[in-house]
């Protein structure tokens, strides 16, 4: 089963997540989800979804100048972005158990 | 920066991905490619030389991938997706229409506001016709409202003739059109609405220009009474008793107390008619026994019966009959009466309307109120 068709589906829930505790750059973004285990996320994917979250308000951004390389834009969670993150958390997790029950159900029978 | 030695390797990668997003709206590219070229070198510093293709895919794909998830569709969908609206804003139309059709069809007892419609189009097709002769009536006898049946060449049978034929012309149109070909009823649609905007074009220029007419009759010396008498025929009224004898100095007046004036202020002769005021009250005459006042508001005359004009206005001038007790039935010049049958000039109506046009009571007070 190829992992990258069902990343596609919960990718504004794993940026959402990334986000919750810590605001974070474009690669320290793909490089926490990597670091979560979604090793298949694709970095034109996150980028993709992060200018989609901040279209649709979910986001908001601020520029952090660094000495030491190019400034890096930040992104945060903003209020619409928490409420977006706990609703999709819900239906992710009832989703989740649907298809536990489901599986177990079939590895028992 | 400038120390990453994969600078060219990211200007290139860079340039192929903003190519290969050339077809978004400026801004949205823009938008998309603000982290782009940090990125790049993030990765390439971390990976090393050669290592965006293998890392990142061809820039192509990586573009795909970028605007696939920033929501912006695939390349050349964002044209289609303006087409998409475009369609979605005309099945929305056609919605909107299809409820109004539903509910105003309802409202009448149909089930559809088309049935209505189409039940009403014979209706159409005869209307079609009766403005059509109207309007050629116009044209033919310089727009004025002759009343239901229009005239031609001052001719009512004529213009009912014409009339009967356009009509019946417009429905073989009609009749046929329904069951012809899609063509046809489609360019007997537009032809439809053309002629439409055509004959309301028409008619408001038809109004605004009689309303001319008779306001540019009044100032000529070619006098209609200010309420839609037309005196384009007559020259001047000669009135009768009941005997069929003349009466002198008749004054005509309409159901409001206005002067009727009809006629020809000059006479034969050349000189001014005595029956108008324009003797009696000099340059004030057409003005005030209009009614007039340049056209912005009504001016009563002081005395309408002493300033109305007197029938005949020209007395000097003979009369269609030299009818009295002792002459009934000679003929005058210009009619001829049957001789020694009645007292009454069978020509005429002139006499017995007499009596009924001349305000018996006070006129002045009626006067007032009219408001034609």
């Amino acid at each position: 089963m190829d992992s990258t068709q069902l990343l596609k589906g919960v990718l504004d829930l794993a940026v959402l997540a990334v986000l919750r505790d810590e605001d974070g750059y474009g690669y320290d973004i793909v490089r926490r989800l990597r670091a979560a285990g979604l090793d298949e996320v694709g970095d034109a994917s996150v980028y993709g979804t992060l200018r989609r979250l901040f279209s649709a308000g979910a986001l908001t951004t601020y520029v952090v100048p660094s000495e030491e390389g190019p400034h890096r834009k930040y992104y945060a969670l903003n209020k619409a972005g928490r409420a977006q993150l706990e609703l999709s958390a819900k239906v992710w997790g009832e989703f989740a158990k649907s298809m536990d029950n489901l599986l177990e159900g079939t590895v028992a029978a | 920066m400038n120390e990453n030695p994969n600078e060219a390797e990211v200007a290139e990668y860079l340039a192929e991905v903003r190519g290969a997003l050339d077809d978004l709206p400026a801004a949205s590219r823009a938008e998309l490619l603000e982290d782009l070229g940090e990125h790049l070198r993030e990765v390439a510093a971390e990976e090393g030389a050669g290592a965006l293709r293998a890392r990142l895919g061809e820039p192509a794909e990586y573009a795909a991938e970028l605007r696939g998830a920033a929501g912006l569709g695939r390349r050349g969908q964002a044209e289609s997706r303006l087409q998409d609206r475009f369609a979605a804003t005309v099945r929305h139309g056609g919605e909107v229409a299809g409820r109004l059709d539903l509910r105003i069809g309802r409202a009448f007892g149909y089930a559809r506001a088309r049935d209505l419609l189409h039940a009403l189009r014979p209706g159409w097709w005869v209307l079609r016709g009766w403005v059509t002769a109207q309007l050629l009536s116009g044209v033919h006898d310089s727009a004025s409202w002759h009343g239901f049946v229009p005239h031609f060449g001052g001719n009512a049978v004529v213009g009912a003739v014409v009339t009967v034929a356009l009509i019946a012309l417009s429905v073989w149109l009609g009749r046929r059109t329904l069951d012809g070909p899609g063509w046809s009823r489609r360019l007997m649609l537009g032809a439809s609405g053309l002629a439409t905007v055509g004959a309301i074009a028409l008619a408001c220029w038809g109004v605004g220009s009689t309303n001319y007419v008779y306001a540019d009759a009044t100032a000529s010396s070619y006098p209609t009474d200010a309420y839609g008498y037309s005196a384009g025929d007559i020259t001047d009224v000669y009135v009768y008793d009941q005997a069929g004898n003349p009466v002198p100095q008749a004054r005509l007046f309409d159901p409001y107390g206005y002067p009727i004036q009809m006629g020809d202020p000059v006479c034969q002769d050349g000189r001014d008619a005595p029956g108008t005021a324009a003797d009696r009250a000099g340059d004030d005459a057409y003005g005030g026994l209009n009614g007039y006042d340049s056209g912005d508001g009504l001016v009563q005359p002081d005395d309408p019966i002493a300033r109305a004009w007197t029938y005949p206005l020209c007395p000097q001038d003979p009369g269609p009959f030299r009818a009295g007790p002792g002459a009934i039935g000679q003929p005058g010049p210009a009619a001829t009466p049957t001789p020694g049958s009645t007292a009454t000039p069978p020509a005429t109506s002139t006499p017995t309307s007499t009596p009924k046009a001349t305000p018996t009571s006070t006129p002045t007070g009626r006067h007032r109120t009219g408001t034609r």
